[in-house]
Formats: structure tokens, C-alpha cells, sequence
């Protein structure tokens, strides 16, 4: 049978299910709008509500400018360690969480263990992670830190991991056969393969953990975020402004810095265009 | 005493595909012994349990009178350091550089803490230098391996084998990733290491380098043995019952 005829064999099936998924897309669609009250109205009716809110950024008060820039330092930093901090255990878990290099079967064990453990602390949301150290160890930017470490440390895990899964076994085969030990193995066959992934994943999550500092000081978890809040609550929205546009100018920058730090990383300094992107 | 003795060699990969079935031949120093057969007939099993890069299943294979196989992994290292070995799609650090590649043929003989740090003696460097320039690449040294083209990098391979000095070479299908005017090159290269007196076992596709290079052929069909001798000797007749009857299509001489 050539594959036209197949085609043809298998084209009212093929027709009838499409319709019948975007059928029950639109089903789904019909009812979750009868169920969420989407009252457009409202936007028009409480505009007025909100003239405060833009008024303020035609209006900052900058004298919170200095406290703002000391508490970006500090979300900075936050970020900062949560990765220094993640990142060892991300490397020891990643090479216990690489099927390929985890064969016996304790090894697989272990593997099975630290991939569960890593997908199920990663499922949770580092702000979800906040609130339970705000309730643990009080609000501040230490239950932040940890917050967002223990989150680096399971996503870290699961991309170092399957970086490590994807290497080419070539090379350590070339430098077991010369009488090498699994040391030299893993220094020289794995580790020049897999350097500049974790470099680069590294930097990515620094990324990340710069933007969630400032979401998890929302619920207690220290940093500008923290501040942020509590300025809008008190309606205090000029303040409130000079902490977003600080946030923004953050943000943007780490952004910028760290794609750019990742494409000189992954070209290998600017020579060829080898290997990923995230 | 023949320098490597296999005796009743079976490879087993779970759950039950045999590579191997009862291989027993015997290899003299300095011969350049071809393995010959079809793809997934056991070339590269059997020269990867020479070295143990694969676990044999059964059978004694004895080096220089040491057997091999139930080496613990402090001698099995050590043995290995006399086996060089060189592999089809070459299994280089490819971001690493020509130099330092050549180099981890040495690592063994290195203390920890200077491979761990990449620190090499300058001798040893002085001798990688030498072994680029044996196979004609000295001005390569500082590139990326990656840079190089598929010859230069089983050149590299080569040097890489060099640096260990080995009583034995094996090269697993050397020149099927290359071009027929690259592969010569790489065979001569490997005669030339078979001339200074190091045995070369190599498995190959193409009759006529076996014929060119070999003092001996080993034909594998289905795990088994089917031919040993001469590579002058074997005719269409036994090149056919090595590769089938398909093969005479693929017969290029």
C-alpha cells in the first residue's frame, strides 16, 4: 500500500477526530466562560479607581530612591547566593540523576530517587516554597534564600542531568581504554562536555532567581519585593512606583547581561555555533 | 607463547543476543591481523573485550600471558596502558584542544592531582608534540579537535594511541568514517606502527586494504569464525561465504 492510499484509507478518521477535539475545545471554552464571570464592563466602570495608581508615575517620590537601591542590592544578592548556594548540590545530584552513568542497580535506585525527588520539589513554585519558610523560619530575606535555593536546586538537577544523559560516550570510552580510572574518566570525557551547558544553566537560573526575589517578597520573603507590597497596600503608590521601575531597570539588566554571557558561553567564545540553547 | 590467546571467547548482551560464539585464535607480536565481516557480525565486540571496554561473558583471553578477563581493576588498568586503542568516529574531547587530546593517552602514568589540574610535564607535552608531527600534523596542535577534518582528527586519534607507547594497537574500523584517499593515509600510518614491531589488530570493510595491509584475516560471521588465514588466499569463494551472497555487488577492489 503506497502512502497516498494509506492517507486515503485512514482520511475520514483522521477528519471526524479533529472535529470532534475542536469540538469539545470549544465546549470546554463555552462552559469555563458560563462558569467565570468575565464582566468587561467592569474595566470601564472602575477606571476612575485607578487614576491614583497612574498619576503616581507621572508623580514618583524619589526620596524612597536610596532605600529602594539598598534593598535591590540586597534582592540581588538573594539571588545571588540562592544559585552559589544550589549550585554544588545541583552538580553532585546531577551525576547521581544521569541514567546513563547510574547502570547497577542500587545505581538506579538512587537515580529514581533523586529525578522523584527533583520533579516534585520543582512542581512546587518557589513562592509556594516561601510561604512555607516565612511560616518556618519568619519573614525576611533568609526564608527567601531558601526558597529559592531548594528550587534551583531540583531545576538545576533536572537540566544538569539530562545534559549529562545526552554527552557523547565516545571520548570516555577512548580514555578508559588508555588505563584510566573513573576520576580521569569523569574530569577528562565528561566534564569538558559538559561545562559550558552548566555554565550556562547557571546563569539562566541566576536569571530566574533574580525576577522571583522580587515576586516572593510579596509573601514575607524579604528583598524590594517585600517592600513593594507593603508600600501598595498603604496605598502609597508613588513610593510603590519608584520600587517597580527599580524592579524593571533589575530585571532588564540582569536579562540582558546573563543572554548575553550565555551565547558567548555556548558559541565557545564567539568562534562556532555549536552545541544548545536554552 | 603467542602474545594474546583467546580461548572459548562468548559475549553474551542481555537478555540474549549472542555476538560472540566460542572464539579461540591466537595473535604473534607483530602481526597485523584484519578482522573482517558484515556489520553486527561481532568486529567490534571482539576488539573491545581484548580490552575489556566490553565484559566478556565467557572464555580466557590472555595478554602477554596475563589473563585479562578476571583482571582486577588495578591490573586491568595496567594492562590496558599496554593496548592503545583507536576508535571509527575517532572519540575525541572535541572541545578540547589537538594537544591536550594527544595527552590523555598519558593520563594513566600521570600523578592525580596533574591530570586533575591539566598540569603536564613539559617532556610530556615535548612527546605529543613529537607524536603530532609523526603523523603529520605538528602545526594542528593548538586548535580545537573539533576544527580539524575527519582524516586530522583520526590522525590525532592516533597520536593520542601513541603517547601510550602500546605493545598492541587496536583500531576499531579506522578509516570507515573517511574518504578512500584519507583511509589510505591512516593505513599507512598504522603499517608504519606495525613496522616498528607493535602487533595492529583492525577490523575493515574494504577487501582491497585488507589484501594491502593485513599479514592475517580473521573473517566473523554471526559470532563466529569462518575464515583464518592469509588475505591473499581469500577468494570470491570465501569472500562470499564471509559477507554472503549478496556481497559480491559490494566487491570493490
Amino acid at each position: 500500500m503506497s502512502t497516498e492510499e494509506k492517507i486515503k484509507e485512514r482520511g475520514p478518521w483522521y477528519f471526524w477526530r479533529n472535529v470532534i477535539v475542536v469540538a469539545l475545545f470549544l465546549a470546554a471554552f463555552v462552559y469555563a466562560l458560563t462558569r467565570i464571570n468575565l464582566d468587561l464592563t467592569l474595566l470601564a466602570k472602575n477606571f476612575p479607581s485607578t487614576i491614583k495608581l497612574w498619576s503616581a508615575f507621572a508623580k514618583p517620590d524619589w526620596s524612597v530612591l536610596g532605600e529602594g537601591v539598598t534593598l535591590l542590592i540586597k534582592t540581588l544578592y538573594m539571588a545571588f547566593m540562592a544559585t552559589a548556594l544550589a549550585l554544588p548540590f545541583a552538580i553532585v545530584l546531577s551525576f547521581l540523576g544521569a541514567k546513563n552513568l547510574m547502570q547497577s542497580p542500587v545505581a538506579k535506585g538512587i537515580y529514581t530517587f533523586v529525578r522523584g525527588f527533583a520533579s516534585i520539589i520543582r512542581s512546587i513554585q518557589p513562592i509556594i516554597w516561601a510561604i512555607i519558610f516565612v511560616v518556618w523560619v519568619r519573614t525576611g530575606p533568609f526564608p527567601g534564600v531558601l526558597a529559592l535555593w531548594i528550587h534551583s536546586v531540583a531545576d538545576m538537577t533536572k537540566l544538569f542531568s539530562e545534559r549529562v544523559e545526552s554527552i557523547d560516550v565516545g571520548p570516555m570510552e577512548a580514555i578508559e581504554s588508555t588505563g584510566a580510572g573513573k576520576v580521569l574518566i569523569l574530569i577528562y570525557g565528561v566534564v569538558p562536555q559538559i561545562i559550558n551547558p552548566y555554565l550556562s544553566f547557571t546563569l539562566y537560573r541566576l536569571d530566574i532567581n533574580v525576577r522571583m526575589a522580587t515576586i516572593i517578597g510579596i509573601v514575607g520573603g524579604g528583598g524590594i519585593g517585600m517592600r513593594l507590597y507593603s508600600y501598595i497596600r498603604k496605598w502609597n503608590f508613588p513610593k510603590a512606583v519608584v520600587m517597580t521601575m527599580l524592579i524593571i531597570i533589575m530585571v532588564w539588566g540582569i536579562d540582558y547581561l546573563s543572554s548575553r554571557l550565555r551565547e558567548r558561553i555556548e558559541t565557545g567564545g564567539g568562534e562556532k555555533t555549536k552545541g544548545f540553547t536554552i | 607463547m603467542a602474545q594474546l590467546e583467546i580461548e572459548h571467547l562468548k559475549k553474551v548482551y542481555p537478555p540474549n543476543v549472542v555476538a560472540l560464539k566460542d572464539i579461540s585464535f591466537e595473535v604473534e607480536k607483530g602481526e597485523f591481523l584484519v578482522v573482517i565481516g558484515l556489520s553486527g557480525s561481532g568486529k567490534s565486540t571482539l576488539l573491545r573485550c581484548i580490552n575489556r571496554l566490553i565484559e566478556p561473558t565467557e572464555g580466557s583471553i590472555k595478554f602477554e600471558g596475563e589473563e585479562v578477563t578476571t583482571a582486577s581493576s588495578k591490573e586491568l588498568k595496567l594492562i590496558r596502558e599496554d593496548i592503545a586503542m583507536v576508535f571509527q568516529r575517532f572519540n575525541l574531547i572535541e572541545r578540547s584542544l589537538v594537544l591536550t587530546n594527544v595527552l590523555t593517552g598519558q593520563l594513566a602514568e600521570l600523578s592525580l592531582w596533574r591530570s586533575l589540574l591539566g598540569r603536564f610535564p613539559r617532556e610530556l607535552k615535548e612527546r605529543a608534540h613529537a607524536k603530532l608531527e609523526t603523523v603529520g600534523i605538528p602545526e594542528q596542535a593548538f586548535k580545537r579537535a573539533d576544527e580539524l577534518s575527519g582524516g586530522q582528527q583520526q590522525r590525532v586519534g592516533i597520536a593520542r594511541a601513541l603517547m601510550q607507547d602500546p605493545k598492541l594497537l587496536l583500531a576499531d574500523e579506522p578509516v570507515s568514517s573517511l574518504d578512500p584517499a584519507t583511509s589510505g593515509t591512516i593505513m599507512d600510518y598504522l603499517a608504519e606502527i606495525n613496522d616498528q614491531g607493535k602487533t595492529v589488530i583492525t577490523s575493515l570493510h574494504f577487501l582491497d586494504l585488507v589484501r594491502k595491509y593485513g599479514t592475517r584475516a580473521i573473517g566473523l560471521k554471526d559470532g563466529k569464525i569462518v575464515y583464518d588465514g592469509h588475505p591473499k588466499d581469500i577468494d570470491d569463494e570465501k569472500f562470499k561465504e564471509v559477507f554472503g551472497e549478496e556481497a559480491e555487488k559490494v566487491h570493490i577492489t
